[in-house]
């Protein structure tokens, strides 16, 4: 086993972030079918960086961004994450979630990935927060359980979402995933045993942990359901969403500002014009036609009127839509392009 | 002459099985499609039944109130996992369970099998094997019966016992009294296994969690580990423990597993006269404690592989 060199990625798009966590998954886990939604929630242009140096069996992994984000992805059968945030020192709080669990500097969050019965995460990583993942496989890790009868540890990844945890063990596995990303570590059972040493220790106060509950389950839904590309894409109403669910509008309200620090229209809002954005990035579709049918394809996704969706989008991502387009065309060079170069 | 008939699901072997008395429930523990097949047949005072499956299934309801009923194993294959239990019993291929349906009341006995093996049942009349066990005086045997779930059984009785059941179950009961004369035997020879530690109490655990499982009155409310640690007064690693290794799966898993096997027995029984599929699916999402009807049908998908609309369109 040898540990790989950390490589950075930089992205300045979401659909590029999204294809490279779709490969790295794909990579880690090879019959998986990963698939995973971000959207930009806060407005300005986006910088993101994912840091990643993963060993054989655990996938680690720094990532930040310059504007906060929302993820979403199906939860799974063979891994399980753990996710904390690094304040480097700094006391500068975060207004990074994880599936409902508040991070803060002792949080370690992200159990619900593994979900046997089907269900999705969500996370919210603040804007200029350090973000560290790491995933281990499922199938190595309940071994490990049993042979160490770790079955607290196994009660806590299958009830939790995440834990504050000021344990030694929850200490040593953040440092020693730091010195993974400074001198590179080998062994992979460390990240394991200290991943269950953690999960084992007694959490004395309730508020110390986040366990899966309807009200998680019920955000889980909600995120889901405004993700769904459902054919046609009918615009979503307050109260169709709260009648899916099952919920009443003003707890679904409330749950969503709790969470997103917004109301729900507001953040169909922001999830569609992200939708948009990826559909102008498509680097499947010629530059032509998406100028020609950019119009429609804000109107597929419930944006009536197109001069208040270009200051939207403007507002949003500092750049117009045939901006947008334009810049994911550079990425090809037409042979047309070429012959024009020569000429002048 | 066809041995034995094949099912598409658990549920038509639980129809089957209610044929013979059993009002058994019946919960596959993995997902995805299996195979099932099962043969029995019955005569005056014993009925007998074999059923075999490729995915781990759950039984619960297990007795009626007139038979004790036997249960042993037969291996398909070789298996690094227990077989089965029967009653928390651990089957091996020489094990009889099913002692303790003698006491229980029916419907309180459960066992889980791998699809490692195949399970047989033979079910005698509790009055007529009782006489019999009075009359040739079988002290070991009524002991047995009496007070084990299940002994170990290394005789030739139990190896004419499987062949007679074998050969039974294609050709019909001839003689149902060789029946009561080699469980006798072997109830008489058979010996208790010596418990390894805590396994009294595992069984005692097992057996009030697979009732709080299949608690109709529970089923409407969503359980939390706590609540299954307060109803059953026990520790969560505990509870984890007994669940991985008996069930292959945590508790709360295993709960949301047979709550989505009853969902979807009580949908195949509406989808006949079934008024609106909608309204039909939320009403029994809630009413087996899943409160979202998009979660439920999600978790439905995962463990069947089909949405539950699809289920009542069928």
């Amino acid at each position: 086993m040898k540990a790989r060199k950390a490589k950075e990625y930089i992205f300045s798009d979401l659909l590029g972030m999204e294809s490279y966590c779709k490969n790295h998954y794909n990579e880690y886990y090879s019959k998986s079918n990963f698939s995973c939604n971000i959207t930009q929630l806060s407005k300005g242009e986006l910088l993101t960086s994912s840091i990643c140096a993963p060993i054989n069996n655990v996938h680690l992994e720094i990532f930040k961004s310059n504007q906060t984000l929302l993820y979403e992805e199906e939860a799974n059968q063979n891994s399980v994450a753990f996710c904390w945030i690094n304040n480097q020192g700094e006391s500068l709080g975060s207004n990074t979630i994880i599936s409902g669990h508040k991070m803060k500097d002792l949080s370690i969050a992200g159990f619900n990935r593994i979900n046997k019965t089907g269900g999705n995460i969500w996370d919210i990583v603040g804007a200029n927060t350090l973000l560290c993942c790491m995933s281990l496989k499922w199938e190595k890790m309940k071994e490990k359980i049993d042979n160490m009868n770790a079955y607290n540890a196994y009660a806590r990844l299958e009830e939790c979402i995440g834990i504050d945890s000021n344990s030694n063990a929850s200490k040593q596995l953040k440092m020693l995933f730091q010195t993974h990303f400074t001198k590179g570590v080998r062994r992979s059972d460390d990240f394991y045993d200290l991943a269950i040493a953690t999960l084992e220790e007694p959490c004395e106060k309730q508020n110390q942990l986040t366990e899966r509950s309807e009200t998680t389950e019920l955000i889980e839904d909600l995120v889901k359901l405004l993700h769904e590309d459902r054919e046609g894409l009918p615009p979503l109403t307050v109260g169709q969403i709260s009648k899916y669910l099952n919920s009443e509008k003003d707890s679904l309200g409330q749950a969503c500002r709790t969470n997103f620090n917004m109301n729900i229209l507001d953040l169909i809002k922001s999830i569609r014009l992200e939708q948009v954005k990826k559909s102008y990035l498509n680097p499947h579709v010629p530059k032509g036609l998406k100028q020609f049918t950019k119009q429609h394809n804000a109107l597929y996704y419930g944006f009536k009127n197109w001069n208040s969706f270009q200051r939207l989008y403007y507002k949003t991502y500092q750049e117009s839509p045939e901006e947008t387009i334009e810049k994911a065309s550079k990425i090809n060079v037409l042979i047309s392009d070429l012959f024009r170069g020569s000429r002048a | 002459m066809k041995i034995s008939l094949a099912y598409e699901d658990p549920l038509q072997l639980s129809e089957t099985l209610q044929e013979l008395g059993q009002v058994t429930r019946i919960t596959q523990l993995e997902n995805g499609e299996g195979q099932y097949t099962m043969a029995h047949k019955r005569s005056s005072g014993i009925a007998i039944a074999e059923i075999s499956a490729t995915k781990p299934l759950l039984y619960e309801g297990w007795g009626t109130d007139w038979s004790v009923d036997f249960n042993w194993i037969t291996p398909k294959h070789k298996s690094s996992t227990p077989f089965g239990y029967c009653e928390g019993y651990e089957m091996s291929p020489n094990s009889i369970g099913g002692l303790n349906t003698l006491n229980t009341m029916p419907g309180g006995s459960w066992g889980k099998y791998s699809g490692a093996c195949s399970s047989t049942a033979c079910m005698l009349n509790k009055q007529i094997l009782l006489d019999a066990l009075k009359k040739c005086h079988a002290k070991t045997a009524i002991e047995n019966l009496s007070k084990s779930r299940g002994i170990d059984v290394n005789t030739e009785a139990f190896s004419q016992l499987r062949r007679l059941t074998r050969r039974d179950l294609i050709k019909g009961i001839s003689n149902p009294s060789k029946y009561y004369d080699l469980m006798i035997a072997c109830l008489e020879e058979g010996g208790k296994r010596l418990y390894k530690k805590g396994e009294a109490k595992n069984q005692r655990l097992l057996g009030e969690i697979v009732n709080l499982s299949h608690d109709i009155n529970k089923m409407k409310t969503p359980m939390t580990l706590s609540d299954v640690c307060q109803q059953l007064n026990a520790g969560q690693a505990s509870l984890y423990r007994v669940c991985q290794d008996h069930f292959g799966m945590g508790v709360i898993e295993m709960m949301t597993q047979v709550r989505l096997e009853e969902a979807r027995r009580e949908m195949l029984y509406q989808k006949v006269n079934m008024p609106n599929t909608t309204s039909v699916i939320r009403e029994i999402a809630i009413r087996f404690g899943f409160k979202h009807q998009g979660r439920f049908s999600r978790r439905y998908f995962t463990a069947f592989g089909e949405l539950p609309s699809q289920t009542l369109d069928d």
